[in-house]
């Protein structure tokens, strides 16, 4: 790493340039983006604040007077090529602030709402408080958040008439669907439905990232419920998206079923149908002495015409009856 | 490809006609963006569905907002929705200093739009249920198979189509009035906060329209495959039953078919027709029972 160990935002000044820092002069206030490979730079923050942040955290805590946020959320991955499919990485920002410090442990890989953030923070003429920079970190992630839900709403789209032409609708002339034909379509719902649910679980971190914010209490100037209500509609968008899923998988298996019980019909009423003429053949298979039928000179012509009128004459009933479709 | 701006050039709209012209878009969205504030521009797709002629027309479009102006990057000669706009924020009266109100207008017109398509769609739901009542009346002569409704099944395939669309364009649309809302609080807006809750909410009841309408759909098609199945499923009662009572007829008569060296009924005088009664029997008397539990119906 060439650069600085970590990209400054301290909202004294507000330069974008990188300052470097000697290691016993970290902030007291302002914004302090770390990234998670940053050894060095951690190690300086827990000898500075006391704070360990080299562990994953689960839940939000509270430590050495800092509160502790972890987010995983997936973002869209920025891709020149906008025909390859829809990727998404995991980004796992941890973040700890008190009422003057902000610090954010990032992944190495860059986060767009975050520069984001930083850059609307370097505009605004006023010094925010950490808790005011941290709601318009939320936001921006939530609207990060908003192109994932709208990425993956695009995919589903795409996969719903994957699941329509796999299935092939109600139609049954030519080849008909089998398992086999829709597993890829169910593996790539799966993986969808996994993104989703990561997506809501997403959203609801940031949502209760943003409670921790407002129970820190004092003077805020930005509206938390303007911000909480837009993660709640995020949300809402992310859950109709898993609704969206259950009913294409839903629509799969049901037509699906549907053919597979069609095969079954068919077959089992041809079975049935041909059950009488074997009745009959089986008949005149017996070795009964008395059977004056078997001498007649015409007796298997009108045996074999009997079998044929009693296997046609309820086809033709069944085909009338649509039974066969 | 054209630009064309409107409003005190707090609204630009970039007109594309073909792949190729993206490129050229990009430069001119660069060129109005100055490139000083890069940074702080937000891109938006945002889909149109309107509904006109008795179809619902799908309109992609990208928005690009800035603190000074807002920018449409529209395909082909323009979405027709946003000309009304247009000419509507020409004639008004007090044109504010921001794009907020081009902003504003923009969303506006998208929910109305969305609200005409989504009564199109509503409309022709309520058209799914009249051939699944007849084919159902139709039933008792003929029973119901995949083949009679293959028109039910294309149509709730393109309202599942336009409903994807109308769900997308509400929820980019609600995106931006939300944007708008982080925005508008800047004097001279031109828009006020309780106007851009109004829109807001207007968005979440459309959502929750959209999301009763897809219930419904559900429940229609449904309903749809489940009359299909079941109909399959009493034919295959029927036969399965009927198969089985002709079994024990065959055994009896299969059991005559062996060869053994004694087998006196054999040669007995009637015992040929005592045979025929005897498999009758068989078939009938459970035919006769099943049939009064009602287990053909």
């Amino acid at each position: 790493m060439g650069r600085s160990y970590f990209e400054s935002v301290t909202m004294q000044d507000n330069t974008e340039s990188s300052v470097q820092l000697e290691t016993n002069q970290l902030p007291r206030q302002g914004w302090l983006r770390v990234r998670a490979s940053d050894q060095i730079m951690l190690g300086n923050i827990h000898r500075q604040y006391g704070l360990r942040l080299d562990q994953p955290v689960k839940h939000a805590v509270e430590e050495q007077g800092f509160v502790l946020l972890p987010l995983d959320l997936p973002l869209p991955d920025r891709e020149p090529d906008a025909q390859a499919a829809a990727s998404f990485s995991s980004a796992e920002i941890l973040i700890a602030f008190t009422p003057e410090l902000l610090i954010s442990v990032e992944p190495d890989h860059p986060i767009d709402a975050l520069r984001r953030a930083q850059n609307l923070l370097a505009r605004s003429s006023a010094a925010p408080t950490s808790r005011d920079a941290l709601i318009l970190v939320l936001e921006e992630l939530n609207d990060a958040m908003q192109e994932t839900v709208a990425r993956i709403s695009q995919v589903l789209t795409n996969l719903a008439d994957q699941a329509v032409d796999s299935s092939g609708g109600f139609k049954m002339e030519g080849r008909q669907v089998g398992v086999a034909d829709i597993a890829q379509t169910a593996v790539l719902l799966g993986g969808a439905e996994e993104l989703i649910a990561r997506t809501v679980q997403g959203q609801l971190m940031l949502e209760r990232a943003a409670r921790w914010v407002r129970r820190g209490g004092g003077e805020v100037d930005f509206d938390y419920s303007t911000t909480l209500s837009d993660i709640e509609g995020g949300r809402r968008h992310a859950r109709f998206q898993h609704a969206k899923v259950r009913n294409i998988q839903q629509s799969l298996m049901t037509t699906l079923d549907l053919k597979q019980n069609q095969i079954i019909k068919v077959f089992t009423v041809v079975t049935a149908v041909f059950t009488p003429p074997t009745l009959i053949a089986a008949y005149y298979g017996q070795n009964f002495a008395n059977m004056p039928e078997l001498a007649l000179g015409w007796g298997e012509w009108f045996v074999m015409a009997t079998t044929a009128l009693f296997a046609l004459v309820p086809l033709a009933y069944i085909k009338r009856k649509g039974w066969l479709r | 490809m054209s630009v064309r701006s409107i409003t005190r050039d707090t609204w630009t709209r970039v007109f594309v006609d073909s792949g190729s012209d993206f490129e050229t878009a990009e430069r001119v969205v660069a060129n109005r963006l100055r490139g000083s504030e890069v940074d702080h521009e937000r891109r938006l797709p945002v889909t149109f569905v309107a509904a006109g002629g008795g179809a619902a027309h799908v309109y992609e479009l990208t928005v690009i907002v800035l603190p000074d102006q807002i920018m449409t990057i529209e395909p082909g000669a323009g979405v027709p929705l946003l000309q009304d706009v247009e000419a509507r924020l020409q004639w008004s009266e007090r044109p504010g200093e921001g794009p907020h109100q081009a902003w504003y207008a923009i969303a506006q017109a998208g929910f109305q739009a969305a609200v005409a398509a989504l009564g199109l769609m509503e409309a022709d739901i309520n058209t799914v249920r009249a051939p699944m009542a007849e084919a159902a009346r139709a039933e008792a002569s003929r029973s119901l198979g995949v083949s009679d409704l293959p028109r039910v099944n294309e149509l709730l395939v393109d309202i599942d189509h336009a409903l994807t669309h109308v769900a997308s364009s509400i929820a980019t649309l609600t995106q931006l009035a939300r944007l708008l809302r982080r925005e508008c609080t800047v004097p001279g807006a031109g828009v006020t906060r309780p106007q851009v809750d109004a829109l807001i909410q207007q968005g979440e009841a459309l959502t929750r329209r959209v999301e009763f309408m897809v219930d419904r759909h559900r429940f229609l098609s449904q309903g749809v495959s489940q009359q299909i199945s079941t109909s399959d499923l009493n034919i295959v009662k029927i036969f399965t039953v009927l198969w089985a009572i002709l079994i024990p007829g065959t055994t009896l008569i299969n059991w005559y078919g062996q060869n053994f060296e004694v087998m006196p009924e054999l040669s007995w005088e009637y015992s040929s027709w005592v045979q025929i009664l005897g498999v009758f029997l068989l078939a009938v008397i459970p035919i006769y029972t099943v049939k009064r539990a009602g287990q053909l119906r």
